[in-house]
């Protein structure tokens, strides 16, 4: 693995963002983080975005009103401007907005909120690459693990 | 292979669904929804939205719904996690108009009532029956 990281010359940045979720899948996914540790792939992860530039972005929760205006200021105070080459999208409320899907205090999910944040032109947030939906209420920490895994297989090379 | 406690997804077999919608009404997230077109119910399952409360499978009279031995559903967009069922509605007996109600519906009801003759007539052949009488 010093060969590949050597190769990279960086180790893969994760950009993790918790949108008002009930902390269910947040558990099941450092769960998964001990498990990824066991593959010896080395991974950081940050809770706050202080770059333009992340591999991989995990985003738990419906995004609700609250947290949209704590996202959104992150990534004003990021420069506005936030690439990411995957977006890992996990449980049910990240997917689709789950119970709260037509609620009145969320967005209802990642891709209302990337359609919101297009219209209200505050920041901006692109993915480069995939987006993945893991499903489940609250998703397993094995599935999220293989995920996370294959990814950075593939950012390793 | 899932402990016996926690539910999987529900999948829907398409030869038992006769499209009532009771799975659709009971449904907490809306994840199970009824589109009706003029000749066909769509019954559409998005997976997303789903969180595996397994209410579906308690609603549904005909046991169409089964839930399956798999949770966590993977995909790389929202279409691909959409499950689709077309039912196709009952046709009236003289005229062949599509009736409100699905063919499988009809076929329980006769099922059911086997001397309930009129029951595969749309509204306006059974007018004209009744003035005819």
């Amino acid at each position: 693995m010093q060969t590949q990281e050597a190769k990279l010359g960086t180790v893969p940045e994760i950009l993790y963002i918790n949108s008002g979720s009930c902390n269910g899948c947040d558990i099941e996914l450092l769960a998964a983080f001990v498990e990824l540790q066991e593959t010896g792939l080395k991974f950081n992860v940050n809770v706050e975005a202080r770059k333009p530039r992340y591999d991989i972005l995990v985003i738990t929760g419906p995004v609700t009103a609250q947290s949209f205006c704590r996202i959104s200021r992150m990534l004003r105070e990021a420069g506005g401007r936030l690439e990411v080459e995957y977006a890992v999208l996990l449980g049910s409320c990240a997917c689709g907005g789950g119970i709260w899907y037509d609620s009145y205090a969320t967005l209802g999910g990642f891709d209302s909120f990337l359609n919101y944040l297009r219209r209200v032109e505050e920041a901006e947030l692109t993915i480069r690459k995939e987006k993945i939906y893991i499903t489940g209420c609250p998703v397993r920490p094995r599935d999220v693990a293989e995920t996370l895994r294959e990814i950075l297989e593939k950012i390793y090379g | 292979m899932l402990f016996h406690s926690i539910r999987g997804v529900p999948a829907i077999d398409p030869e038992k669904c006769m499209g009532c919608g009771a799975c659709a009404s009971k449904c907490p997230t809306d994840s199970l929804t009824l589109h009706r077109t003029r000749d066909s119910i769509l019954l559409e399952l998005n997976v997303a939205r789903c969180i595996r409360c397994a209410y579906c499978a308690e609603a549904c009279p005909n046991n169409a719904i089964t839930i399956e031995d798999k949770y966590t559903v993977i995909g790389r967009s929202r279409e691909e996690l959409a499950i689709r069922v077309i039912v196709p509605l009952a046709r009236c007996d003289s005229c062949g108009e599509p009736l409100r109600h699905s063919a499988r519906e009809v076929e329980l009801a006769r099922e059911k009532v086997p001397d309930l003759n009129v029951i595969k007539l749309c509204d306006k052949c059974k007018v004209k029956r009744v003035l005819a009488r």
